[in-house]
């Protein structure tokens, strides 16, 4: 129980984090970029698992917020196997996905295993 | 045999070899005859002359020591005329998942941006941020004891709180009230009612934070740590706690 608590602190925390950096994305892209690394560093201090939906729209590298128009693309591309590829235009860096049933939920963070 | 002979014949050449340069020495520093000069159109100067000029080159060549520094450089040490420094170029092998620091300090930070830096922007953040402490306090403000807020507040994200410098070691600090920004390992950065942004460090600064009433110190000192970094860090008490 003692482990929720602290648990649920710190994904208030991160939580927060995210919501601020969507805030202030329109006004200061530099600084949703600083708050999406501070949410990552966090996450990564306390080994929280964060929803792939949540990490798919932060970029690995430069940490900008990933939203269609502002900071990435997403393109269906392959003609075998069709894959979504998601790019970051500060840092140019892809990610590429299968398509298979993805969900695209809006920034929910779950504590449990996906 | 004729590895004797051969033997024997090298046996007086080492000596000779070794023979050699001490003659050869001679042969070197010896004055120059004057037909040698007279072609190389060289003076040969005297011995004092030799002598003033090798001090005064030592002298402009070594400008802050003095005369007896100079020499007992000279009998100590061996002074090295030519310096190789070897630069070993180090196969630098970049992760292309990573950014170096460099990159990231053109990249991300706070760059001047002037059209966003007014403090009505970030009132609407302040609200979000007061939101969010309520909810991690459950929001019973009369009822909890302040060890539980602050307890909770170590823990809690700062970006969005309204701070005031209650006590600085250095008087020019004492007074300043702004929104946190960014907070990073030493410093914050604030951004007061004036429209402008500034670095206010952590260290023998003590920072006022009022909540809903509650007010607490926060003794920045203690503080220096990255914002992702304190979530994580348990805090002990430990010493004094005087700005």
């Amino acid at each position: 129980m003692a482990a929720a608590v602290k648990d649920r602190e710190a994904l208030q925390r991160l939580s927060f984090l995210f919501q601020a950096a969507h805030w202030v994305l329109p006004h200061s892209p530099a600084l949703a970029r600083f708050y999406s690394f501070t949410q990552r560093g966090a996450a990564r201090r306390l080994v929280l698992r964060l929803a792939p939906s949540v990490k798919r729209m932060v970029c690995r590298r430069c940490c900008s917020l990933l939203l269609p128009g502002e900071g990435g693309g997403q393109r269906l591309r392959g003609r075998g196997q069709p894959r979504t590829v998601l790019r970051c235009r500060t840092c140019g860096r892809c990610r590429r996905f299968l398509c298979h049933g993805q969900n695209w939920d809006g920034p929910v963070l779950e504590s449990r295993p996906t | 045999m004729e590895g004797e002979e051969l033997g024997v014949e090298r046996g007086p050449a080492p000596a000779q070899a070794l023979a050699a340069p001490l003659s050869l020495t001679g042969e070197l520093y010896r004055r120059l005859s004057a037909a040698e000069t007279g072609g190389l159109c060289l003076q040969p100067q005297g011995a004092e002359e030799a002598r003033a000029f090798v001090s005064a080159f030592l002298k402009r060549s070594m400008p802050k020591k003095e005369d007896e520094a100079i020499q007992d450089v000279l009998t100590r040490k061996a002074v090295v005329l030519e310096h190789y420094s070897k630069k070993k170029a180090k196969p630098q092998r970049r992760k292309a998942k990573g950014f170096t620091a460099k990159q990231r300090r053109e990249l991300r930070l706070f760059e001047i941006e002037p059209e966003q830096r007014r403090y009505a922007i970030f009132l609407p953040l302040h609200e979000l941020w007061k939101q969010y402490i309520r909810d991690l306090c459950h929001g019973l403000r009369p009822d909890t004891q302040p060890s539980v807020v602050q307890s909770k507040l170590l823990k809690a994200d700062l970006h969005g709180a309204i701070i005031t410098v209650a006590k600085s070691k250095c008087p020019s600090y004492v007074g300043i009230t702004g929104i946190i920004l960014q907070e990073f390992k030493h410093v914050f950065k604030i951004i007061t009612k004036e429209d402008k942004l500034k670095v206010v460090p952590k260290l023998n600064n003590v920072f006022s934070l009022e909540i809903d009433g509650f007010v607490s110190y926060i003794y920045g000192s203690k503080f220096q740590l990255r914002a992702s970094e304190r979530s994580a860090k348990k805090f002990k008490l430990k010493g004094t706690i005087d700005l």
